[in-house]
């Protein structure tokens, strides 16, 4: 009887998950559970989670249903690459350097968030990636998602002092994939290292893809995540950056091409603990038909943090009337010499330049196009590895002409 | 008026002036130049009271009083001006309202009432006219959205209503047209008097045609290394700095 | 040359403390401490009233009781006890002030140190005066030759009583007793307030002005403004407010109600100068206000505020923009120190088509203090062409304090353009370093510095109380640089 009342949302999900395979020390897994056990999905009364509902986790059927053999795309043919297939990772494959992903107990939980906790109780893969010299090594991880399944991969990514690294996250889905991926990783950014990760999320279109990623910089580190949800029915991704170093440099990108019923959430906080350092931040995006975007960049500077340069920006043009856009950029403050700004616009696409460029013989459609794809362009200057920054302008390109 | 002593100072820990003397009488107008980076802009900077320069040796008597033990302010309540090389914006705060305050806590530090509106605005406009101002500027924020040229007689503009017993132009000429280079200058002429004196700091002798100096000194590596009449700032426009450089090697 | 107030600057920096912390010594009407339906019984059976009020109060402290008090916003404090507050204090008084010769010369002087001598404003500036003392209103100028044009400005009470069916259309219509926790208390315990009222095309020709101040010890204060102003009428109002110093934490919990019909305009402006509590943070008011307008067809509301007292202050000063064309604007200073928390902001509901807003706030934090801007932009379906530009700049003056920007942003209409800005600095230290080389003082240098930085925002009020509103600034910041 008393169970039934206390049912939670996460109950009812779990009953639908498996408990990982991975080995879990009797700790990590009390503690995981206990989180779980007391928390429910978020609402809206939840800050955090205002314009984001997940309910729709618990009508994903998450049976394995779905072609298992489809092609999907890799990013970078440069790239030392791991495939995980429906969330486990491939087998046959070769070892590569820096990577391990056979484990004799999995690091306990680290953060207090249910969704962490029930990727690590039902953990389906987890990878360990190092990076420790100079050659700016590719790692590119290919999550080829063809079944409705659970896809709960633990990511630690560790960038060693003075090493330099590349990690491309690809998440690939078939087009009606309807899985619920659910990712935790943590990344470690030592002393003088340099990381950059690129996230791509083509996921299918009724996949629900809830996403983490923390981070820590030591001092006189660089680390810059680049994110492009590209497609998926709910996508959500914490990107959560402490800093902890000083003279660290941050960047944050992010381009997002939003329709149909898509629903995307970015949330991003950088706290700076230290002083003299520098974050910049540049989320743009497009949203089309009954797409919902939310942006929630956070900036903190604690206390004696001084001389922090931070800059946040977040732009977004809305092309439909049933589109939403919600921003929310935030500044939070406790030292003094500092320089932090942010901005955020929303509008429509220029009207004047489209009728000069339709006075100019171009179409209505590719002028519009055009403007968009410059629009998103200054978010891709960003991106530095050629492999990425032409995968996304490819998928920006099939977006428009599909 | 002013002597200075022996002058030592660092900036992050880097010698920047090492060992400067000068004595200016009421009067005289001395023209400074130097090389870039001979310490000349330390010079003004130290003489205002910049902090973030450190005096390690020497003495500046500025008027009777130990200078370097005096506040900002209190060296401008004793009629210490510097032009400002690269004037500051201040937006919001217009020009008059500025002066005012100005002139009023200077008045106050002496003891004097404040000024009343009817004489200040009399002096504005009497003011204005030397470095030919439009009286709009006189309203607008201080330098805000002045173009280059409108800073630098507005920094004179202040000069005259402030009416200092020193005067230094810190670079004063840089970055102005000929016309403006002549109205800044009018406006240091005019201004001149037996009871005041001029400082001007210029890396080119061009000012120098406008404002006729009595002497001319070299300043090199942290040290007036020549002094001389206005004739040397010609030698020094013909022959650049490079012999002096030398003369002060051998030497 | 009327804005220099340099002379009285100087004067006022001598004036170290909070200068209206005098307690007036006028004899209380109080009455029982604590909150339940009998205290509600007393109040409304004191003023009088008619039953629909009586009914209205008591529904709203039923919804009060049932309702959490807020905590999403950025700020900290020990919880008032509801139960502690004296809801009604009245300056005893036997009779109704037939002429100002009337009042009680106690108040008079109260008012004369406040800086607002009725008499002297009636013949310099022209401004109607309505004075709100603990919980009443005491006296309000003017009203003869206003009520020629139609006008009427008189206290809230009043206005029930000679006014009820105004009152009763338009109570409750913009800020419902169901809108939040204090709104609810409020409307469950008001005492007075201001009510104004612009017919039909009649441009107010002077500014109207309330004053409110708590005087008695132990007592909240729980006021109610509401102001109409008719189809394409004009009114200035402005709102300036004082406390005595003392060590417990007051509470002021206000309601103010703005409704600007087709092509009216409202300019609200307020100076909050409560008792901000000490240097250590003891005493001080809790400022918990709700103020809302709604602005139909090409209505203009304009929000002005200018804020450096209490210790708390949580408040949003909003615009609903119904009406096609409708503007909505809010400027906005707030000054912290001390331990002084201040979470403020506003909500621009753009519901028209062509609707506009614009916000421009200036957060200044000094001592150990808390600033925080929160503001909402919210462009709904319809609101075809809706345009919003915000500007939020925070300064710093110590490494105790903070300052935090929270602005939400939400679109629902692809024709709409919003911008919004924010800038987090310390003070210029080379604009320091300028204005003490022409003799100029620090803390002189930091009020001008201040002032400029403020003056978007200053030059939207009313010449006296900008005069006003930058001495405060200078008071409010001294000894304020790290």
């Amino acid at each position: 009887m008393e169970d039934v009342l206390t049912q939670t949302k996460f109950d009812i999900l779990k009953t639908r998950l498996t408990q990982t395979v991975l080995p879990l020390s009797e700790e990590a897994k009390e503690k995981a559970q206990a989180l779980l056990e007391c928390s429910d999905f978020p609402t809206r009364r939840n800050e955090a989670w205002k314009y984001t509902n997940v309910n729709g986790l618990n009508k994903l059927l998450l049976d394995d249903s779905g072609s298992k053999s489809t092609e999907l795309s890799i990013i970078s043919k440069n790239a030392q690459r791991v495939h995980v297939v429906n969330g486990h990772i491939a087998k046959d494959q070769t070892a590569l350097s820096g990577v391990k992903t056979s484990w004799t107990l999995l690091p306990e939980l680290a953060s207090e968030e249910p969704f962490d906790a029930l990727n690590l109780l039902y953990c389906t893969a987890a990878i360990e990636l190092n990076f420790d010299d100079l050659e700016n090594k590719t790692i590119e991880l290919v999550f080829e998602n063809t079944c409705n399944s659970v896809i709960s991969p633990r990511l630690f990514i560790n960038c060693k002092k003075g090493a330099k690294g590349t990690v491309i996250l690809n998440f690939q889905g078939t087009e009606d994939n309807a899985s619920f991926i659910n990712v935790s990783t943590y990344v470690e950014v030592e002393e003088n290292a340099n990381l950059s990760i690129h996230k791509i999320q083509k996921n299918g279109i009724n996949a629900f893809d809830l996403q983490r990623e923390y981070v820590n910089q030591a001092d006189n580190s660089t680390f810059t995540m680049n994110t492009f949800p590209l497609s998926g029915k709910m996508t959500r991704n914490d990107l959560m950056i402490n800093v902890n170093g000083n003279n660290c440099e941050t960047f944050m990108n992010g381009a997002y091409t939003l329709k149909g019923k898509s629903h995307c959430d970015n949330h991003t906080t950088v706290d700076h603990k230290v002083a003299h350092c520098y974050s910049k931040e540049l989320y743009k995006g497009v949203i089309d038909d009954r797409a919902t975007n939310v942006f929630n960049g956070k900036v903190f500077v604690r206390k004696d943090a001084q001389k922090i340069n931070a800059f946040q920006s977040n732009a977004n043009i809305l092309l439909s009337d049933t589109g939403t856009v919600n921003s929310k950029p935030e500044l939070e403050i406790y030292a003094d010499d500092v320089k932090c700004s942010h901005g955020s616009t929303t509008g429509q696409l220029d009207e004047e330049a489209v009728f000069y460029l339709r006075s100019r013989g171009l179409s209505e459609k590719s002028a519009k196009e055009l403007l968009v794809k410059a629009f998103l362009g200054e978010v891709l200057e960003e991106v530095d590895h050629d492999d990425v920054r032409s995968y996304v302008e490819e998928q920006i390109e099939l977006h428009f002409s599909a | 008026m002013i002597e200075i002593k022996n002058l030592h100072a660092n900036i992050e820990g880097k010698e920047i002036l090492k060992g400067l003397n000068l004595k200016v009488n009421a009067g005289e107008v001395h023209a400074i130049m130097g090389p870039n980076g001979a310490g000349k802009s330390t010079l003004a900077s130290i003489l205002a009271g910049r902090e973030e320069y450190e005096i390690t040796e020497g003495e500046v008597t500025f008027e009777g009083s130990d200078l370097l033990e005096l506040s900002t302010e209190e060296r401008a309540h004793l009629g210490l001006f510097l032009a400002f090389q690269y004037p500051v914006e201040i937006p919001g705060v217009s020009n008059v309202n500025f002066l005012r305050t100005a002139i009023n806590e200077i008045r106050d530090a002496k003891g004097e009432d404040p000024i009343s509106a009817k004489d200040f605005m009399a002096m504005v406009r009497e003011k204005s006219k030397i470095v030919e101002l439009d009286s709009s500027l006189a309203s607008r924020s201080v330098n805000e959205g002045f173009s280059g040229g409108e800073k630098k007689r507005n920094e004179i503009f202040q000069m005259a209503m402030l009416n200092p017993k020193l005067a230094v132009l810190d670079e004063t000429d840089s970055g102005l047209d000929i016309d403006a280079l002549r109205i800044v200058a009018k406006g240091v002429n005019t201004l001149k008097s037996a009871d005041n004196a001029t400082i001007v700091i210029t890396h080119y002798q061009r000012l120098l045609d406008y404002i006729v100096p009595d002497f001319v000194h070299v300043l090199h590596d942290g040290r007036i290394v020549k002094t001389g009449s206005k004739e040397l700032a010609l030698e020094l426009e013909e022959k650049g700095y490079d012999w002096i450089k030398e003369e002060t090697q051998v030497g | 040359m009327a804005q220099y107030t340099e002379n009285e600057l100087a004067k006022d920096l001598d004036n170290q403390d909070y200068k209206f912390g005098f307690v007036t010594d006028v004899e209380t009407d109080k009455i029982p401490e604590g909150l339940n339906e009998d205290i509600i019984r007393i109040i409304s059976s004191k003023k009088n009233e008619p039953s629909w009020l009586l009914e209205y109060r008591l529904k709203s402290f039923e919804i009060w009781k049932n309702m959490a008090e807020p905590n999403w916003a950025h700020v900290k404090y020990n919880k008032p006890d509801f139960q502690k507050i004296t809801y009604f204090a009245a300056p005893k008084q036997s009779k109704k002030y037939e002429s100002w010769d009337d009042v009680d010369p106690e108040m008079k002087e109260t008012m004369a140190k406040l800086g607002i001598s009725l008499e002297e404003q009636k013949k310099l500036t022209g401004v109607a005066v309505d004075f709100v003392m603990d919980s009443v209103s005491v006296a309000t100028s003017f009203k003869s030759k206003l009520k020629e044009l139609g006008i009427i400005f008189c206290s809230f009470s009043e206005a029930v009583q000679e006014y009820p069916e105004l009152v009763k259309e338009h109570m409750g219509t913009v800020v419902p007793n169901t809108d939040n926790f204090y709104a609810a208390l409020n409307s469950a315990v008001f005492t007075d307030g201001s009510f104004c009222y612009i017919p039909k095309g009649v441009r107010c020709p002077m500014e109207l002005s309330t004053y409110f101040r708590i005087n008695a010890g132990g007592t909240g204060q729980f006021e109610r403004t509401l102001v109409i102003a008719d189809e394409g009428s004009y009114v200035s109002y402005l709102e300036g407010c004082t406390a005595p110093q003392r060590d417990e934490n007051q509470l002021h919990a206000a309601v103010v109600e703005l409704k600007a019909m087709n092509d009216a305009e409202i300019k609200y402006s307020t100076v909050q100068n409560w008792y901000p509590g000490d240097e250590n943070g003891i005493g001080g008011v809790f400022n918990f206000v709700t103020k809302r307008g709604i602005c139909e067809t090409n209505a203009k509301i304009s929000w002005t505020q200018v804020e450096t007292g209490s210790a708390v202050t949580w408040k949003y000063p909003s615009c609903i923009l119904k009406g096609d064309g409708a503007i909505g604007e809010f400027y906005s200073v707030a000054v912290t120190n001390n331990y002084q928390q201040a979470d403020t902001g506003t909500k621009m509901i753009h519901l028209g088509k062509r609707t506009k807003s614009t916000i421009i706030s200036k957060g200044i934090s000094a001592g150990n203090s808390e600033n925080s801007y929160r503001g909402l932009v919210q462009i709904q379906k319809n609101a075809h062409g809706a345009r919003n530009f915000s500007q939020c700049d925070s300064l710093l003056m110590t490494d105790h304090c903070g300052a935090h920007t929270f602005p939400y942003i939400e679109c629902k209409n692809p024709s709409a353009q919003i911008e919004h800005e924010a800038t987090t600095s310390k003070i210029g230290e080379d604009q320091l370093f300028y204005c003490k080389q022409r003799g100029i003082s620090e803390e002189k240098a930091i009020s001008l510095i201040v002032n400029g930085y403020c003056k978007e925002v200053l030059n939207q009020l009313p010449m006296e109380f900008a005069v006003e509103a930058q001495k405060l600034l200078a008071i409010s910041l001294e000894g304020s640089v790290g």
